[in-house]
């Protein structure tokens, strides 16, 4: 009988919460019925049954988080019976995931196929202590708790309890040090086996060691506010951009006179078809047109790399209520201003329903980050991996200035600043864009050609 | 309000309010009128109150159980003293197939609000045949409520609950230490069942007990203290109802427990504090569930043995020590 399976919507995806059954047990479900919500760390959308059928059993609870791949469902199809929830009963939920796999393709195939055996594994461990497949060893059950939660390598710490079990104190001291870390090959070898995915940076948060954090004081007129999942993963993910991706800086003013002249033209000719091109849809088109000639700054850090990409798939920041994402403007070099301007604003929208597809929000070259709405006067950004560099936009400011005669006018100026990976790109690269994007921003018909 | 009284004025206090607020309560038991009680419990309540609420009765447990059951049965409220727990042996019949089954034979249609009540345990040198701890005998039947009070003010509270709860409530009452003090709320305190009280907060390690080996696990904690090593004491309290969650969420914190009780080890209490615990919090524990009980030999009379046959501060101390994976001392 089909299972349900948590869905992996993105490479760095391992848990998904369930947040709402729209279907309850019992109801007859046809293939593209929507039967839940479920939420990753980026969006909320809603699972879409693949096989028709009774739903004969929920097996997660609004509210939980479920690994990918794990069952939360079954659909029974006529004459079939629910299979116990034994967990050991190995080969038949392994056929059961090959099923669900060839109908999905490849990509789920691995997924699906994974998760039974990873489950086994940990079954097995949890049965006899010290015989498991990856090292002899005894270690209670918080231990193992941490261990997964910490993503720690048991054989690499030595128990101090009875019979050489590994007890909680072995562990807090083995993530003080950081000496069981898990080792990173595992995460190489999965992102060689997705070649066409831009990679993540290697072993994505694995070098991410939270410093030693304080209790709570708890004081009368504190709050304690846990952290959303979006929190965690922007968290770590920049945490482990600045820790390892060594940044520069590059600051540019440019005169938006003309720029903001061309808009309002621009603008006016627009109307009638419902279009209002923002400052911002400029800066996007400027800083695509200006990378045409500077491509290591269109460019991802990978495993065995820096891979050069002639398309501009333009990332943009899209503030949320609680976190932020960047959804991807694909092509934007070969796109007009309107559509540029159209399609940014239904990305932003959605972005903050919370509708994106996973597809929408990943695989960007390069990013941009617009504060310009509050005032900002200037600001630096920080590269979103595996990325080379994201420009962080500030707010347009009027002020006196001398024309070519000496003579003072006013004039209206913005605050553009790279920050890109010097891995990739070197101080004059990010020097000589940046006027570029000077360049053409000051000329804007350059925009158009 | 809060006053200083001692585990028996509590105890009586909380009897004369109900027997001032529900004409229907009554008392009844072996000189506990005329002679005040056996343990002063009642003392003085007889020239209060009379014959006819402070009721004498002939020594014979399975009669006088058996007259009360059926009082209950009629709607009065009868409470019961047992000279100590192990006369209830001979009014088991009683207690077992009648006060704990008539609501049940009657499709709830007969309630049987009754109240036993009497000191419990062992300590004061009594011997084999009164030194018995019966939680687990009498927690073992449905239909039974069992609760445990240690402190002054829960006696108190307790049996305010159990003289208005409409089924026979099994009082354990903590005989050795009906002289000690503690701060007592006025007025109505009831405390409900099924809820454990935290004696201490700590954070390393679970010291789950009742009756008075809750206060020797306070002083385990002290001694623990001194060594850096911050001890958590639940006190159960009820027994039946089993408060779980307060245990559970201990030792999500702890992650070590020590369980203690008088009795004997096996089938005991401790025993189902530990299948709990693995069962609901399994993956929080960092070693297995440690139970100090008592000596499996009928209570000794000489007092150097009988010592020896009680959990000491000693053995709940070292127990506490090897589930924190500690040196014993």
């Amino acid at each position: 009988m089909p299972e349900v399976i948590m869905p992996k919507m993105g490479d760095a995806m391992e848990e998904g919460t369930l947040l709402k059954w729209l279907k309850s047990e019992g109801d007859d479900v046809s293939e593209g019925d929507a039967i839940a919500e479920i939420e990753t760390d980026k969006v909320t959308m809603e699972l879409e049954a693949e096989d028709a059928g009774t739903l004969a059993q929920l097996i997660a609870d609004e509210g939980q988080d479920i690994p990918v791949g794990e069952a939360i469902a079954f659909i029974q199809g006529e004459g079939e019976e629910v299979p116990e929830r034994s967990e050991g009963g190995g080969g038949e939920a392994e056929e059961e995931a090959e099923e669900g796999g060839e109908e999905e393709g490849g990509g789920a195939q691995a997924t699906a196929t994974e998760a039974p055996e990873e489950e086994e594994t940990e079954e097995a461990g949890a049965r006899e202590a010290d015989g498991r497949a990856d090292g002899h060893f005894r270690a209670s059950p918080i231990v193992r708790r941490l261990a997964e939660e910490n993503d720690l390598d048991l054989s690499k710490i030595d128990g101090s309890g009875p019979a050489g079990r590994i007890v909680e104190r072995d562990v807090r001291a083995a993530m003080e040090s950081g000496t069981a870390q898990r080792a990173e090959e595992d995460g190489a070898a999965e992102e060689v086996a997705a070649p066409e995915q831009p990679q993540q940076p290697q072993a994505e948060m694995q070098g991410f060691q939270p410093a030693r954090l304080p209790e709570p004081t708890e004081e009368p007129g504190t709050q304690l506010v846990e952290p959303t999942r979006m929190m965690q993963v922007i968290g770590e993910r920049m945490t482990e951009s600045k820790q390892h991706v060594p940044h520069f800086y590059a600051t540019v003013e440019v005169k938006m006179d003309a720029a903001m002249a061309l808009r309002k033209q621009l603008n006016e000719q627009l109307e009638d078809e419902g279009i209002k091109l923002s400052v911002n849809d400029f800066v996007m088109k400027a800083c695509a047109v200006a990378l045409r000639n500077y491509p290591n700054l269109n460019a991802l850090y990978t495993t065995r790399g820096v891979e050069l990409h002639e398309k501009v798939d333009m990332a943009m920041a899209v503030a949320l209520e609680q976190g932020l994402i960047t959804p991807v403007i694909r092509d934007i070099g070969s796109k007009g201003l309107s559509a540029i301007s159209q399609e940014s604003k239904d990305l932003a929208t959605r972005a903050r329903d919370g509708k994106l597809q996973p597809d929408e929000y990943q695989g960007g070259t390069i990013t941009v980050s617009n504060m310009g709405m509050f005032g900002i006067e200037s600001f630096t950004a920080i590269i979103n991996p595996p990325q080379a560099a994201i420009v962080a936009v500030s707010s347009i400011e009027r002020r006196p200035s001398y024309d070519e005669n000496g003579e003072v006018v006013p004039g209206s100026f913005m605050k553009l600043t790279l920050s890109a990976d010097h891995r990739i790109a070197n101080g004059r690269d990010g020097a000589m864009y940046m006027a570029e994007v000077k360049r053409v921003l000051e000329n804007p018909v350059m925009l158009m050609v | 309000m809060a006053e200083t009284k001692t585990y028996r004025e509590a105890l009586r206090e909380a009897m004369v309010y109900e027997l001032d607020n529900d004409e229907s309560v009554v008392l009844m038991g072996e000189d506990i009128g005329v002679y005040g009680g056996t343990h002063l419990i009642t003392d003085g309540l007889y020239d209060e109150y009379g014959p006819k609420r402070i009721m004498d009765v002939p020594i014979s447990e399975n009669g006088f159980v058996g007259a009360a059951v059926g009082m209950a049965m009629m709607g009065m409220r009868p409470v019961v003293e047992m000279m100590t727990w192990n006369f209830s042996f001979l009014a088991a019949d009683q207690i077992i197939q009648n006060a704990a089954k008539v609501r049940y034979f009657s499709g709830g249609q007969v309630e049987v609000p009754l109240v036993i009540r009497g000191p419990n345990g062992g300590g004061v040198q009594l011997s084999a045949q009164h030194t018995h701890s019966l939680e687990s005998f009498y927690g073992h039947f449905p239909g039974l409520k069992v609760v445990a009070p240690v402190t002054p003010n829960d006696v108190k509270g307790m049996m305010l609950t159990a003289v208005r709860d409409p089924n026979p409530v099994i009082f354990l009452e903590a005989g050795a230490l009906y002289g000690t003090k503690g701060e007592v709320e006025n007025g109505d305190n009831a405390v409900p069942f099924g809820k454990a009280r935290i004696a201490r907060e700590g954070s390393d390690v679970t010291l789950i007990a009742y009756g008075r080996q809750v206060n020797l696990c306070l002083r385990v904690a002290d001694t623990l203290a001194e060594d850096g090593f911050e001890a958590e004491v639940i006190d159960l309290r009820s027994l039946r109802p089993f408060d779980e969650d307060t245990i559970v969420e201990s030792v999500e914190k702890t992650h070590r427990v020590v369980a203690v009780q008088e009795q004997w080890r096996w089938f005991g209490v401790a025993s189902e504090v530990a299948a709990i615990i693995q069962d609901r919090a399994f993956d929080y524990l960092d070693a297995p569930v440690e139970r100090v009980s008592g000596a499996e030999v009928p209570g000794p009379y000489a007092r150097n043995l009988e010592l020896m046959a009680f959990p000491s501060e000693k053995q709940v101390e070292n127990a506490a020590r090897r589930v924190m994976y500690e040196e014993e001392k």
